[in-house]
């Protein structure tokens, strides 16, 4: 954001401002903290994402991260579950919880297993086509290593299969994040054009 | 690092309106995130609504869920002729709302635009925790957003601002 000069300024109502803002873009500082990190977006069919690497980010000071996702799956079908496995650990250590609406009644579920899966969230061939589910998944205090790891989600998709659910999840482990593998319940494939993107808050 | 958020357009109403346009949407974000706080302007309550590119036909999907601090309810209006930002009682003259529109991959031509929205409602008098999913049943890219109430008008002070995800 460019402050704009006074000797350049518009400011010639001669009226008295109080902020040396005034004229300029408004500032947003709860946002200055949040980057962009890395995406990966499907131009073929794959049967998972993984985001490696995070101890990286961890070593360059953001303390949460947000998985950002437009997702559809690849096989036939109506809706899939949405599964998430840390650290390519396969043990029983996951249990969540979700709300969700299915456009009549709202259901409170829990589970848990070897990896966290959030039901009903990913459109499959049978569901109108060009329709993607969108997930927010956020990660807070993935560095730490004296903290289960907790993963929370919002996510949708309305329509013909209609559903919007809350979850949260959690990583009964203290290790730190290191990496993150994302995909579809039973291992079906995630379609073309799904996107997954990641960033990171310092904040 | 890109910073996560751009500013594309912030207004606060200097008198009361039923609505805020964003027009002129660049390309070249991912996601378009709308946050409105405000009240309504007379006695009664309202929602948040969304269209995109002046498409008034029945052309949207909305699943929602809500609870009022004693019931849990969830409708879905499909199809419909708005996104749902809020459910219909939160914006009023007692409490100051706010509201969430998340709209993913808003430029692309290949997916219709999915949406979640979040919105919350606390004070003596009523209170609502709500989430909805929306889709915009087109493949065209969003240029504008109309962002109005379902019921009169938001009162002076209320914010409208429209942020791109890099």
């Amino acid at each position: 954001m460019a402050n704009k000069s006074l000797q350049h300024s518009s400011l010639t109502d001669n009226i008295f401002y109080r902020s040396m803002l005034a004229g300029n873009d408004a500032y947003f500082p709860e946002f200055e903290s949040d980057d962009f990190l890395e995406e990966v977006v499907l131009t073929t069919s794959a049967s998972s994402v993984t985001f490696s690497g995070l101890a990286s980010y961890a070593t360059a000071g953001y303390k949460h991260l947000q998985i950002r996702i437009a997702v559809r799956g690849a096989v036939s079908g109506g809706l899939g579950g949405f599964r998430v496995q840390v650290n390519s650990d396969s043990s029983e250590s996951y249990r969540i919880h979700r709300l969700y609406g299915n456009g009549s009644t709202v259901v409170s579920q829990t589970g848990s297993g070897s990896y966290l899966v959030f039901g009903d969230t990913i459109p499959n061939s049978g569901v109108t086509s060009g329709a993607f589910a969108t997930i927010v998944l956020d990660l807070l205090d993935y560095a730490s290593n004296s903290k289960n790891t907790t993963v929370r989600t919002l996510s949708g998709l309305a329509g013909s299969s209609s559903a919007v659910q809350l979850s949260s999840g959690v990583y009964l482990n203290t290790d730190a994040v290191t990496s993150l593998n994302l995909s579809q319940d039973f291992n079906f494939d995630l379609a073309v054009g799904s996107r997954f993107s990641l960033y990171g808050s310092k904040a | 690092m890109t910073a996560k958020f751009t500013v594309l357009g912030n207004t606060t109403l200097a008198t009361a309106s039923s609505s805020v346009t964003f027009g002129s949407i660049p390309g070249g974000y991912k996601d378009l995130v709308l946050v409105v706080t405000g009240t309504k302007t007379v006695s009664g309550v309202a929602g948040l609504r969304v269209q995109a590119n002046s498409d008034t036909g029945n052309n949207y999907h909305v699943v929602n869920m809500e609870g009022d601090g004693s019931t849990a309810s969830s409708a879905a209006s499909s199809p419909n002729d708005y996104i749902e930002g809020s459910n219909s009682r939160s914006f009023s003259t007692v409490s100051v709302a706010s509201a969430s529109v998340v709209i993913f991959d808003f430029s692309a031509t290949d997916k219709h635009k999915s949406v979640l929205s979040r919105s919350s409602r606390a004070d003596g008098t009523e209170g609502y925790a709500y989430a909805s999913a929306s889709r915009w049943a087109s493949t065209s890219a969003i240029t504008s957003l109309l962002a109005y109430s379902s019921s009169g008008n938001f009162a002076a002070g209320s914010t409208f601002r429209l942020l791109g995800v890099n």
